[in-house]
């Protein structure tokens, strides 16, 4: 089966799984809710009564903006802790949630059902948290030995330049040698996932050493596949970024408009993602060896 | 015959000083514009292998005042590198403008000799001297006892072989690979005040130390400086370059020749690619590195809107060049600086013109050579005499050129005026209310100095002018250049402008004079913080009891009316005239003024309509507000922006926990 019918199917699959992506942004906007109601406070309490808000509708103003946090700086502080602490918490959230997600598509039930769903949550759970966290470690050896190396050579070469234009373009060249290592660590997590799903590994460590072979024997599918299911977000981004642009947040019905399309938006994040699991999964269940 | 011979030299020692002109060197100026009384003839050579200076310098000192002078003082700004016990490098702990020393890498100066033109040796009479803070291991200040005293309006005529070693520069000054910015590199001599002048009570030199927020102060005089180089060096100083020889040893002479100044710089390196342009009759000559070039139009850009605007508001600019620095990668500690016709800017390869810091720089940098430059303030006693009222301008030409709301950044969406910025620098401060802008810039408490002499003094003169308005503003300013160019005033002198010329436009409308202001803004520390605390409406009660005749309405009048009561407050310690703007219902608007006294005032109105919103200060005119959000009220807040904002932050919460779920 090649990469693109592999994306027709998994565009099926995510067509008929609208309940899935549906409970995929509840969870999202559910966790995100309390940190806008709470920047909602703080923004109210800053402002007042005064009038220094309607500078904000035209665009940004610096001076009110400005005056504002100082005026309430506490409140901003506390503001910016709970984004930190929901971070971890959305993480491991999204750890728990992958598991029903690639149970439902790799066991390809007709029906969703969100009791069976939170089950399948549930058995993974532990198991996901594992993968990640020998993901991370991976990452981080990687960081001190070819990022260090990078680093290293990076003073070296740029330090004679008469110009911070060797600095910078040396800098990138070094961060995308050391991406795409990482990305390739990224993707075999991505597949030990599946390989845990599909043969139901215990062992953390061999799925993610299948994760590694996989990608390496399915190196060019592997990299295609994820080459072009990024079209998918890059379109939505782009459409969303020019709808936003057209219709200025200035008055009720344009800020309903807006928060509409945004919402639309991180629904089609949602979607996304079930894509790319379902992509992935796919290619991994008519390629890997028996 | 000595006494004779003396008083010849003298004599002619004197016309000469007042003539400007070396033998043979056509006068840049008809007339000096100077009273030219410290002027310099020096020829170094640069190693640019070991980078040390040899120099050899004939100072020809004017005395200007009605004493005898019986010690030189000379600047000795280098020795502040020389190790880690001066006073630069205590108070600084190493870190100047961001950046710090490189251990290893120091600097100083060493005088070898010093003579007088009749072969009288005052080597032996050398000795430093610490007035600021008795640091005996500070070596910055020179004085040297003279054999002689130099009569009132009499001339000396000095000798004096020295040697240098640059630093890596970090504060200013220094080497960076191959790059050389050669600053406060030659003995220099202090400016001796009388009794009256400026804030001395006796005869004194006014030659101070070199502090870590502290820069220079000397007088006007002609300086020709011959700098010898590699041959490769492109070479750039003050003033004029008038003669340039290959030398056989492959090293080149540059010749320059600069009038009524009273500091020399320059600035050496292989790499700058020399571009140039002209504005009316002055010559913009702008040293890039090779990666920059294209920034180059930037610079053009930002100093041509300084001219235009200074020239239009200030007063005529008397050079006929002025040449930019852009320092290289490595090298940053040399920029951000001002130098008599010669500026150092700094840009970035890939930062466009969305983030306006290299035409911020060369317009400040620029606007220098009007304050400091010609108008000389002692950087040391009233630093905000040029940082400040810099600054200030600096805001005017930014906005002017660039926009209100985009002069400092406009980059998707986001924009910052300079102005907004400089309010910020001083509003942001940990304690704005630290120490008092004209506080001697040594003496300022730690973060002080930046945020108060250039910000704060900034947003001061903004809201002067936004109060006496830009016309009388550019009156005050441009009395004050005039008699003040080329001379060294102090921040009576400013005051006193404004309190000469405000009256005689405004009459009383100010009081008699603006002491008010400036005793609370530039003497005191206190905050200006006014506030719309409530706006209240409601039907007046009918009138009950014993009711006069008098009192009943007279036919004709409309129907019944609300009364509305406004209550500003003064939350800060700062008094000033503020304007009240307060609109009904019916679309009518009011308009009071408030001589900003009272801690707490009422306005009451009684119209057919309820009082919608109000704002004090409605057209921003005190920039040294501490907060623009309380200076408005709505009886009916606004729901939208609260609206909007939460609807943005939400969205982008969600991007960002989803961002981070790719990982899980």
């Amino acid at each position: 089966m090649n990469t693109v019918a592999i994306i027709r199917g998994a565009l099926r699959r995510t067509g008929s799984s609208i309940r899935l992506v549906a409970l995929l942004y509840i969870l999202n906007l559910l966790l995100a809710l309390p940190l806008a109601l709470a920047f909602r406070d703080f923004m109210t309490r800053a402002l007042g009564d005064s009038l220094a808000g309607n500078q904000l509708m035209t665009g940004f103003d610096f001076t009110v903006v400005r005056d504002a946090l100082a005026k309430d700086g506490a409140g901003w502080f506390s503001l910016t802790r709970m984004l930190v602490w929901s971070i971890p918490v959305y993480l491991l959230t999204s750890i728990f949630l992958t598991g029903g997600v690639l149970s439902f598509l790799v066991h390809s039930q007709t029906r969703f059902s969100p009791a069976f769903f939170f089950q399948e949550c549930t058995t993974y759970f532990f198991r996901f948290l594992k993968v990640f966290l020998i993901f991370g470690a991976s990452l981080l050896l990687l960081a001190l030995t070819l990022g260090l190396l990078l680093l290293v050579l990076l003073g070296l070469v740029t330090l004679g330049s008469p110009s911070e234009v060797t600095l910078i373009t040396v800098f990138l060249l070094c961060a995308a040698i050391f991406l795409f290592p990482a990305l390739l660590l990224f993707l075999a997590a991505d597949y030990a996932r599946i390989f845990v799903v599909t043969s139901a590994e215990r062992k953390m460590w061999s799925a993610f050493r299948e994760g590694i072979r996989f990608v390496r024997k399915e190196f060019f599918p592997v990299l295609g596949l994820q080459a072009l299911l990024l079209l998918f977000p890059a379109v939505f981004a782009i459409a969303y970024l020019l709808l936003e642009g057209a219709i200025p947040m200035v008055s009720g019905v344009t800020i309903i408009l807006v928060l509409l399309f945004q919402q639309a938006y991180v629904i089609s994040r949602m979607w996304t993602r079930v894509l790319f699991f379902a992509a992935q999964s796919a290619l991994y269940i008519t390629r890997a060896v028996p | 015959m000595r006494q004779l011979r003396l008083r010849f030299f003298l004599l002619s020692s004197f016309l000469f000083a007042l003539s400007g002109r070396c033998p043979g060197q056509q006068a840049l100026f008809r007339e000096p514009l100077s009273p030219r009384i410290a002027n310099y003839d020096i020829a170094v050579t640069l190693d640019a292998d070991k980078k040390t200076l040899q120099g050899s310098e004939t100072l020809t000192w004017h005395n200007p005042s009605p004493e005898a002078v019986r010690e030189l003082r000379f600047h000795l700004y280098l020795n502040a590198f020389k190790n880690n016990q001066s006073t630069f490098m205590k108070e600084s702990r190493g870190y100047s403008r961001g950046l710090s020393a490189t251990e290893g890498e120091w600097g100083g100066i060493t005088v070898n000799s010093i003579k007088t033109s009749d072969d009288v040796d005052l080597t032996a009479s050398m000795e430093f001297v610490a007035p600021d803070d008795g640091n005996e291991r500070d070596q910055t200040v020179l004085r040297v006892a003279l054999p002689g005293p130099v009569p009132p309006n009499g001339t000396i005529q000095l000798a004096i072989q020295f040697t240098a070693k640059l630093p890596k520069v970090f504060a200013r000054t220094g080497y960076g690979r191959d790059f050389f910015m050669v600053a406060q590199w030659f003995p220099k001599i202090g400016v001796y005040e009388w009794a009256g002048q400026r804030y001395a009570t006796t005869g004194q030199w006014n030659c101070h130390q070199f502090h870590s927020s502290t820069e220079f102060f000397s007088d006007f005089g002609v300086y020709d400086v011959a700098i010898t180089t590699p041959e490769q060096y492109v070479v750039g100083a003050t003033g004029l370059q008038i003669a340039k020889r290959r030398n056989s040893n492959g090293t080149a002479t540059v010749t320059y020749h600069a009038e009524d100044v009273h500091d020399f710089a320059w600035m050496a390196s292989p790499q700058f690619v020399d571009l140039r342009d002209e504005w009316r009759h002055v010559t913009l000559r702008v040293l890039m590195q090779p990666q920059r070039v294209h920034q180059a139009p930037r610079y053009f850009r930002a100093v041509k809107a300084a001219l235009e605007h200074l020239t239009t508001h200030v007063g005529p600019y008397p050079y006929p060049n002025i040449t930019i620095v852009d320092p290289p990668f490595g090298a940053e500690g040399a920029g951000g600086m001002e130098y008599p016709t010669l500026i150092t800017a700094g840009s970035m390869a890939g930062v466009g013109e969305s983030l306006r810091m290299a035409e911020l720089v060369a317009a400040h940098e620029f606007g220098h050579q009007y304050w400091y430059g010609i108008v000389a303030s002692n950087e040391f006693e009233d630093a905000w005499l040029d940082e400040g009222v810099n600054q200030y301008y600096e805001g005017r030409i930014m906005t002017e050129e660039y926009g209100l709301k985009t002069s400092f950044l406009d980059l998707a969406g986001i924009g910052i005026g300079d102005l907004e910025f400089t309010r910020a620098g001083y509003l942001g401060m940990r304690n704005p209310k630290l120490a008092p802008i004209t506080t001697f810039g040594w003496k300022f408490p730690a973060g002080g100095y930046g945020s108060l002499t250039y910000m704060k003094t900034a947003a001061v003169l903004t809201t002067l002018e936004n109060i006496i308005g830009r016309a009388a503003m550019d009156s005050v300013m441009k009395t004050y250049f005039r008699r003040w160019r080329f001379k060294h005033p102090c921040a009576r002198d400013f005051i006193q402008t404004f309190n000469e010329i405000i009256p005689a436009i405004h009459a009383d409308r100010f009081g008699k004079d603006l002491n008010w202001f400036f005793d609370q803004l530039l003497f005191g520390t206190d905050l200006c913080d006014y506030e719309v605390t409530s706006i209240s409406n409601s039907t007046p009660a009918s009138p009950r009891g014993e009711i006069d005749s008098s009192w009943v309405k007279k036919p004709g009048v409309g129907g019944e009316e609300l009364e509305s009561t406004v209550t500003v407050s003064r939350l800060g310690e700062v008094r000033l005239p503020v304007d009240l703007l307060v609109h009904f219902e019916n679309g009518e608007e009011v308009v009071d003024t408030w001589d900003g006294q009272e801690r707490v005032k009422e306005f009451t109105y009684r119209k057919p309509s309820r009082a919608l919103w109000a704002v004090v200060d409605p057209k921003g005119k005190l920039v040294v507000d501490a907060c623009v959000v309380n200076n408005s009220k709505a009886a009916d807040p606004p729901a939208s922006p609260v609206r909007k904002y939460t609807a943005k932050v939400l969205f982008w919460i969600q991007n960002i926990l989803q961002f981070f779920a790719i990982a899980g």
